[in-house]
C-alpha cells in the first residue's frame, strides 16, 4: 500500500482521507472473512444438521449485510469515534449518487449542476470489494488444489492493477501475500466446496489486514485528539 | 486603461479574498467537510478559519450545520447553490479578465 495516494484535487484529496484511516478496508474485509470462514467451516462439516445450517446462513446474511448494506454506516462510526477528532471529517462526492438521481430531463436551472465525481469512495466498491469477491468464480472453476492460489494470483493482478491510478492504490509487495497465502492454503487440502470459500476468506483477511496496517500507521501519526471546544468554532 | 482591467473592480469581494475562496474550491469539490479538515486542508488559524465562515455563511454561500458523529461534535459546512452560482460567476469573470490580459500583453510584445 502507498503512503501517499495521488493527490492532484481536492476531491481525490478528500477520498483519499476516507481511507486515511483504514476502516473502510476493516469493515469489508472483515465482512468477507466472516463469509468465508462461515462457508469454509460449513463445509468441513461432515454431518449438516439443521441448527448448523440455520447458523451457516445467519453468518453468512450477516457477513453480507456488513459489506453490502452497512460497510458505509458502519465505517462512519468508527471514523466518528477515531478519525474525525484527529484529522477532521470529509464526505467526497459519490458518483452512486449520481448514477442514482439521475439528471432531471426537464431543467428550470433551478438546479445546481451536479457536481462532477472524481474517483471516490464508490469507486472502492467496484474496484476493491468487488475484485475480492471475485476470487470466489476461478477457484470454483479450477476444480482442484491450485485453483486457490490461480484465483488468488488473479486477484492480486486485478487488485493492483485496477487501483494503480486511484486514491487508493496498492503497492505490488502488498498484493503480494495473496498467492503466497493461496499457495499455502493448498496444505490445508480443502475439498473442492470449501477451496472458493477459501479464497473469499484469505481475500477477507487480506483486506482486513491492510485497513489494519492504515489504522495502526493513522494512529501513530495523529496520536493527538483536537479537543471538543476546537469543533464547536 | 483597458475595459478588462476596470472590471476587477466588480469582482465579488468576499470570493476574492484568497481564504475564502480556497473554501469554497474545497466545499465545491466534496459533499461536506468540517471545521477540523478545512483548518488543516488550508493551513488556517482556529479564529481565521471562523472569522471565514462566518461571512460565507452570512452571504449565503455556505451552510454550516452543528452536529454530532457519533459523541463527536462537528461543525459541518456545506456549499449552497447560491455559492456555488457565485463561485462559478467568478471564475468565469477572472477566466475572462485573464484572457483579455494575457492577449493585450501579447499584442504589445508582438
Amino acid at each position: 500500500m502507498k503512503d501517499n495516494p495521488s493527490r492532484d484535487t481536492p476531491a481525490r484529496r478528500a477520498a483519499a482521507y476516507w481511507f486515511i484511516d483504514g476502516f473502510p478496508e476493516i469493515v469489508a474485509g472483515a465482512g468477507f472473512a466472516l463469509l468465508g470462514g462461515d462457508a469454509v467451516w460449513f463445509h468441513r462439516i461432515q454431518h449438516r444438521s439443521w441448527p448448523v445450517h440455520t447458523m451457516f446462513v445467519a453468518i453468512a446474511f450477516l457477513a453480507l449485510l456488513v459489506v453490502f448494506c452497512c460497510g458505509r454506516s458502519l465505517s462512519l462510526f468508527l471514523k466518528a469515534r477515531v478519525t474525525f477528532p484527529r484529522t477532521g471529517y470529509v464526505r467526497p462526492p459519490s458518483d452512486w449518487d449520481q448514477v442514482t438521481v439521475g439528471t432531471p430531463v426537464i431543467s428550470l436551472g433551478l438546479e445546481s449542476e451536479q457536481r462532477l465525481p472524481d474517483r471516490n469512495v464508490t469507486r472502492f466498491r467496484a474496484s476493491t470489494i468487488a475484485v475480492v469477491m471475485c476470487g470466489y468464480m476461478p477457484a470454483s472453476m479450477i476444480a482442484k488444489p491450485i485453483g486457490l492460489p490461480i484465483a488468488l494470483s488473479l486477484v492480486a493482478i486485478l487488485l493492483y492493477a485496477l487501483n494503480r491510478r486511484s486514491e487508493r492504490p496498492y503497492h505490488w509487495a502488498a498484493v503480494l501475500p495473496l498467492p503466497v497465502a493461496g499457495l499455502a492454503a493448498m496444505w490445508l487440502h480443502l475439498n473442492e466446496d470449501a477451496n472458493p470459500w477459501a479464497a473469499v476468506l484469505l481475500g477477507g483477511v487480506w483486506l482486513a489486514a491492510q485497513g489494519a496496517w492504515s489504522l495502526l500507521r493513522y494512529l501513530r501519526r495523529y496520536p493527538k485528539r483536537y479537543p471538543v471546544e476546537q469543533m464547536l468554532p | 486603461m483597458n475595459e478588462h482591467i476596470r472590471e476587477i473592480a466588480q469582482l465579488d469581494r468576499l470570493i476574492h479574498e484568497p481564504a475564502r475562496l480556497q473554501i469554497l474550491m474545497f466545499l465545491q469539490e466534496v459533499e461536506e467537510a468540517d471545521f477540523i479538515y478545512l483548518q488543516r486542508e488550508g493551513g488556517f488559524t482556529q479564529g481565521n478559519l471562523s472569522g471565514h465562515l462566518s461571512k460565507l455563511a452570512d452571504a449565503g454561500y455556505i451552510r454550516i450545520r452543528k452536529m454530532f458523529k457519533g459523541k463527536v461534535p462537528l461543525t459541518v459546512c456545506t456549499l449552497t447553490t447560491a455559492g456555488e452560482r457565485a463561485l462559478r460567476a467568478y471564475c468565469d469573470q477572472m477566466a475572462g479578465i485573464l484572457k483579455e490580459q494575457r492577449k493585450s500583453g501579447q499584442s504589445k510584445r508582438g
